[in-house]
């Protein structure tokens, strides 16, 4: 009877086993590649918007305040999307036959809201508070990176729970000055004074990790 | 066997929760062991093969949807206001007062709304019938406003029409009246609201002929006609429950079915917390909240209450019969007590004969300096003997006298009118009926014209509270489904065309524009609260005598008491799934009622729980129901609830018996009935044995002599290897308090954790399958012999354990703590696997067996949701947060304002609700919160303390304060 196995299955079965481990390695980085791509997180695609909207523009050229439009940042759980009311305080006197902006004074001629395609996402079951992490020294662009080099608004960082939990786990490494919150400029402050600023601005860390921090 | 260990093991004993427990043995071991309630059959028939063909297309539609669904790349619209609205901080509730009515009588409400959707309804503070509490119907009337079932479109004969149409056809109409307007008839419930008076007087100057009927299914008519007759004009009783410290009800469930019972449940327990605890005496025929309260109370039939009020009169030097045996032998021991000065109350209910109310307001009158009853004009715009209103309207209905009949409010009266009236075939006769009503329901579909009615929340009104306070009612948002007014449709008809409910209101009150908008503001119109007019020394009751003796004559061996719903009311919230779902008070039945009949007579008639039978009243109708056996009840009595049965919608979910084909309208309340077996069964949806805990000392009762001698020394909780005081605070350490001395049972906080925290229904059979949903519930135990026992209830929502059993037995570690000492669960991490729930002792958590969350996902309810509460998926556990929502607002409140959260600055919603502030909670670790110091208080207890569970959730024991025995 011959052999059923040739001298080269020698070879071949620890080849296989090899393949197959490398393999599960090879997938499982590929998931955890895509998951962590801008083609999952959207980090910085630039989102077409109804009105070609520069925060550049409007930021760092003009030098509005965020808090000019995004008025709930400092007061409540959300820092708010403008009212087209608010885009023409100036553009009724401003660039009032702009081609570009014609959307803005249709909508407040028909009283009809502008659809902003929406840019962030809060993945489900968080519940993020705006007012309380400008309170406590968290900067805009901490989150939102340098809006004011964005000529089309994208997404700065992924929104994943991660994400969230390196600062969470440590904060003292952004808690920047509170005048300098809505300084696109600021830069994050060395360990010594952001531990400092956890006590001068009165950051409970104890419960920072706990789950009902942000899920209820 | 002796009895008198018995007696004593009953009385020192734990309660029990339902006859099985007591009669123990196999059925009792069942229903301990149902605790999960896997129904037999939980596939609904389905076989194998069905569910694997099923469970392959789910995972490939799993599967497509996942290819979408697993990344976080944003998707949707953001739309912004065009104009931003004054006040509007989107993520910022705004509160407005306001007023919602109970049976025609205001209570002041604070509507929470989010962008414009009212959300979640709190009590106004600073209105008198509420201060600051709400009863379970304010607190549903969200999911009324909501209510897919509420009709959408002005219908003519069943035709969608125009309101255009409609005020044609009505000026037609009316133009063809004879000169005085005669044969113009309105029919409304009982109406409060002034502007609402002063059309009608404007609308009578232009038809003096026109009538106006009042007719409420639960009506006062007794008192109407008691107080007619001995004062000569009708009058309302008013009642400081806080300055009497004797209390005697005759039937009188007066902490429920009162306008003013939201206030007289904190009244009564303002004085039961002083050092003089007041006394409470219940006399009547079926447990009521009341009764269940009361300190002593005694069982005994409709008739029998008579007698007990006739020896007490005669007790109390008035010419009345003294009465049977039991009955005097009970009314001198009231009667020394009540004699003993302090302030007395002695109250009827609403079922009571007149006579009844005469000797009462007689004894009243008869307490010397008595400060606790006093009178006050009536509150009711049009007040009347509302069951002689009806008839007579019936009669000219059948005598074809009325042209134009205007039905406002919902009543629905063609199922609700006495059976003798036959109302339904008479309304058709009028050559015009309109229905104005919020449901599409039988009147609606018998009036010629129905008009779907606004919500409170929806159109502008007023409203008049028990005390005469009046107040504005505010719109919170347009009419969902392009309801009116009942004001506009009085308006069309009084000054054609009509104007809109905003103006009539605004022109009624006419008051300056900052007294207007102070009144909008504080939800009251000031100085409008009715004069208190003291007692007059001495009420004559005559006559009483020989009619007092023809009540007690007319008793009969079996008679039925017709009872209002404990959730239902008279039917009118019959459309509301919270409503229907909430356990009962007592009973604990749900979607349902059933007749109630004691063990004693249920077992001499051969009776258990769920057999169906056939009542007969003297007329010859006939009543088919099942019966439910409820300790308590009185001997010889049965009791239905009226309102069961009423729900439109057809399926699975329908159940109960609809009692008002078999009331008459000369015996409105109860009538002598034979009774026998049909030889069916039903299953009665109740959860009463849902969530056993059996034979464990749960509920601490009794005096406090006696609470002293059974628990002399608190407990010191074992020790635990587990250091709680790092882990367990984060400077706050969350805690709460339920003070059972003041729970009365009344279900409000039910329904306000219901409402706040996105809870969802779950329908007749899945509470059949002990699946109900609520956080909280209210547990139901019996002390004593099932004849006579004593009732108390204990509110169980979770208990935030330290060392909580179902933390370490999650696979996914779900359910954690934090460092408040919150044990949270996370819906996010929960896959369902249910053991934690296995593992709690106290059986407070609740799985989502189905896909309540998309039901709840969908328009019109998805605007009700509270925006801050997660809705939960299928799959996912849940239970009490301790409001974590609340928590977390005063949290980043606190600390956006760099200071602690203050004492009582987080109340959960079943705290805030409730009227007689059973609920506390704060921070046990600062020694001056409240909760802190009632854990300090000798009374306090854990449930289950010998398991170590260290509840953050703990108990102070029910005090009762019966009369000292002679002996």
């Amino acid at each position: 009877m011959a052999q059923l196995f040739s001298p080269a299955s020698n070879t071949v079965a620890p080849g296989v086993l090899v393949g197959v481990v490398v393999m599960l390695l090879l997938l499982a980085g590929g998931v955890w590649l895509v998951f962590n791509s801008p083609y999952a997180t959207a980090v910085g695609i630039p989102i077409e918007q109804p009105v070609p909207f520069s925060h550049e523009h409007h930021v760092a050229g003009l030098g509005i305040d965020c808090r000019y439009c995004h008025t709930g940042v400092e007061t409540a759980a959300y820092a708010g999307i403008p009212a087209t009311q608010t885009c023409m305080t100036c553009h009724s006197q401003l660039w009032t036959e702009a081609r570009v902006l014609a959307p803005v004074r249709e909508s407040f001629v028909k009283n009809q809201p502008i659809r902003w395609n929406r840019v962030n996402n809060l993945p489900d079951y968080v519940y993020f508070n705006h007012s309380v992490h400008v309170a406590k020294g968290v900067s805009c662009v901490s989150c939102h990176g340098r809006v004011d080099e964005m000529p089309v608004i994208a997404k700065a960082n992924s929104f994943y729970m991660r994400w969230c939990l390196e600062c969470h786990t440590h904060p003292a490494g952004i808690l920047r000055d509170r005048a300098e919150v809505f300084n696109m400029a600021s830069q994050n402050p060395p360990r010594e004074v952001g531990e400092e600023r956890l006590i001068t601005h009165r950051v409970s860390t104890v419960n920072l990790l706990d789950c009902s921090a942000c899920h209820r | 066997m002796d009895l008198n260990r018995i007696k004593a093991a009953f009385e020192s004993g734990p309660g029990w929760r339902c006859l099985e427990e007591l009669a123990g043995g196999a059925e009792f071991q069942e229903l301990l062991e149902r605790e999960f309630a896997v129904p037999p059959d939980a596939t609904d028939g389905m076989g194998r093969r069905d569910f694997l063909r099923l469970l392959g297309g789910t995972l490939g539609l799993a599967g497509l949807a996942g290819l979408g669904g697993c990344t976080v790349r944003p998707r949707g619209k953001i739309v912004p206001y065009v104009q931003q609205p004054e006040q509007i901080v989107p993520g910022k509730p705004l509160y407005y007062a306001s007023a919602l009515e109970f049976g025609g009588f205001g209570r002041g409400v604070l509507v929470e709304t989010h962008e414009g959707r009212p959300t979640k309804i709190e009590g106004n503070p600073g209105h008198p019938a509420s201060l600051g509490a709400t009863s379970l119907f304010e607190q549903a009337a969200i999911l009324d406003l909501y209510n897919p079932a509420r009709s959408t479109g002005l219908l003519k004969k069943g035709e969608a029409a125009t309101w255009p149409a409609f005020q044609g056809e009505l000026l037609a109409a009316l133009g063809r009246l004879p000169p005085g307007g005669a044969g113009l008839h309105l029919l409304t419930g009982m109406v409060t609201s002034p502007t609402f008076a002063a059309q009608w007087q404007e609308l009578t100057r232009r038809y003096p002929e026109a009538r106006w009927h009042t007719y409420e299914p639960l009506n006062r008519d007794a008192e109407f006609v008691a107080t007619t007759q001995a004062f000569g004009r009708p009058l309302n009783p008013q009642y400081r429950f806080d300055k009497a410290r004797v209390v005697v009800s005759f039937g009188a469930d007066f902490l429920f079915a009162m306008p003013g019972s939201v206030r007289y449940a904190h009244d009564l327990m303002a004085r039961r917390e002083q050092k003089g605890m007041s006394r409470l005496y219940a006399v009547e025929s079926v447990p009521t909240i009341t009764g269940t309260f009361a300190d002593e109370r005694c069982a005994v039939g409709h008739t029998g209450i008579a007698d007990y009020a006739s020896a007490l009169a005669a007790r109390l030097g008035l010419a009345a019969p003294s009465g049977s045996a039991e009955a005097a032998a009970w009314a001198a021991r009231v009667g020394e007590d009540l004699r003993a000065g302090g302030g007395g109350v002695i109250i009827a209910g609403m079922e009571q004969p007149p006579e009844v109310h005469a000797l009462i307001y007689a004894m009243n009158a008869a307490l010397e300096e008595n400060g606790a009853v006093g009178w006050m004009e009536p509150v009711e715009a049009n007040p009347m003997n509302q069951a002689q209103s009806l008839r007579d309207l019936a009669e000219a209905l059948h005598e074809d006298k009325v042209r134009v009949l205007l039905m406002l409010g919902g009543g629905n009266w063609a199922r609700t009118a006495p059976g003798d009236l036959r109302f339904s075939e008479a309304m058709r006769r009028a050559e015009l009926s309109v229905y104005c009503g919020l449901y599409h329901d039988d009147t609606a579909r018998a009036a010629t014209w129905h008009i779907p009615q606004a919500h409170a929340l929806e159109a502008w009104g007023d409203t008049r509270a028990f005390d005469g306070t009046a107040s504005i009612v505010q719109p919170m948002i347009e009419p969902l489904y392009g309801g009116r007014s009942v004001l506009e449709i009085l308006d069309a008809v009084a000054r054609p065309p009509g104007r809109s409910s905003g103006e009539i209101v605004r022109e009624h009150w006419m008051k300056d524009e900052a007294e207007w908008r102070r009144a909008l503001h504080d939800g009251v119109v000031r100085d409008t609260t009715a004069p208190w007019q003291g007692m007059p020394n001495r009420v004559g009751a005559p006559g009483v005598k020989e009619t007092l003796q023809a009540v007690t004559a007319s008793a009969s061996s079996l008679e039925l008491v017709f009872t209002p719903d404990g959730s239902l009311w008279d039917g009118r919230y019959a459309e509301n799934v919270w409503l229907q779902e909430l356990p009962r008070p007592i009973s604990k039945l749900s979607w349902e009622n059933a007749l109630l009949i004691s063990p004693v007579s249920a077992g001499r008639l051969g009776l258990t729980t769920g057999d169906e039978v056939r009542l007969r009243n003297q007329s010859g109708s006939v009543l088919e129901a099942p019966v439910l056996v409820q300790p308590g009840m009185a001997e010889g009595t049965v009791a239905i609830a009226l309102g069961g049965g009423l729900w439109k919608s057809s399926g699975k979910d329908k159940g109960g018996t609809d009692a008002y084909p078999f009331r008459t309208s000369a015996e409105p309340w109860r009538c002598a009935v034979s009774l026998e077996k049909t030889g069916r069964r039903s299953e009665i949806a109740m959860t009463q044995h849902h969530h056993l805990v059996a034979g464990r000392d749960l509920l601490r009762i009794g005096t406090l002599a006696e609470l002293e001698a059974r628990y002399p020394t608190r407990q010191e909780p074992p020790p635990t290897l587990f250091n709680l005081t790092e882990t367990m605070t984060d400077g706050n350490a969350w805690a709460m308090s339920i003070d059972l001395s003041r729970c009365i049972a009344c279900n409000a906080c039910m329904m306000a954790c219901q409402a706040e925290n996105n809870i969802p229904s779950v329908g007749r059979e899945e509470v059949m399958r002990g699946r109900e949903m609520h956080w909280i519930r209210i547990d139901s135990y019996y002390f004593g012999s099932p004849d006579a026992p004593v009732i108390a209830h204990q509110p169980v929502p979770c208990m935030h354990c330290e060392l909580a059993p179902c933390e370490p037995v999650c696979p996914v570690a779900a359910t954690v703590h934090d460092h408040g000492g919150l044990n949270l669960q996370i819906y996010n991490r929960c896959i369902g696997t249910r053991y934690c729930s296995n593992n709690c002792p106290y059986k407070v958590r609740r799985f989502n067996f189905f896909r309540y969350a998309e039901q709840n996902a969908r328009e019109p309810l998805l605007l009700m949701a509270n925006p801050d509460v997660t809705v939960r998926a299928r799959g996912v556990m849940e239970k009490c947060t301790y409001c974590v929502q609340r928590i977390s607002e005063a949290r980043i409140r606190s600390s956006i304002e760099n200071r602690a959260i203050r004492d009582g600055e987080v109340t959960p919603a079943c705290a805030q609700v409730c009227p007689t502030g059973v609920i506390v909670f704060g921070n046990r670790n600062d020694p001056e919160s409240r909760v802190a110091k009632r854990k300090q208080s000798p009374l306090d207890y854990a449930l289950l303390e010998e398991l170590n569970t260290r509840p953050r959730t703990t108990y102070l024991a029910r005090v009762r304060n019966p009369l000292p025995s002679e002996s």
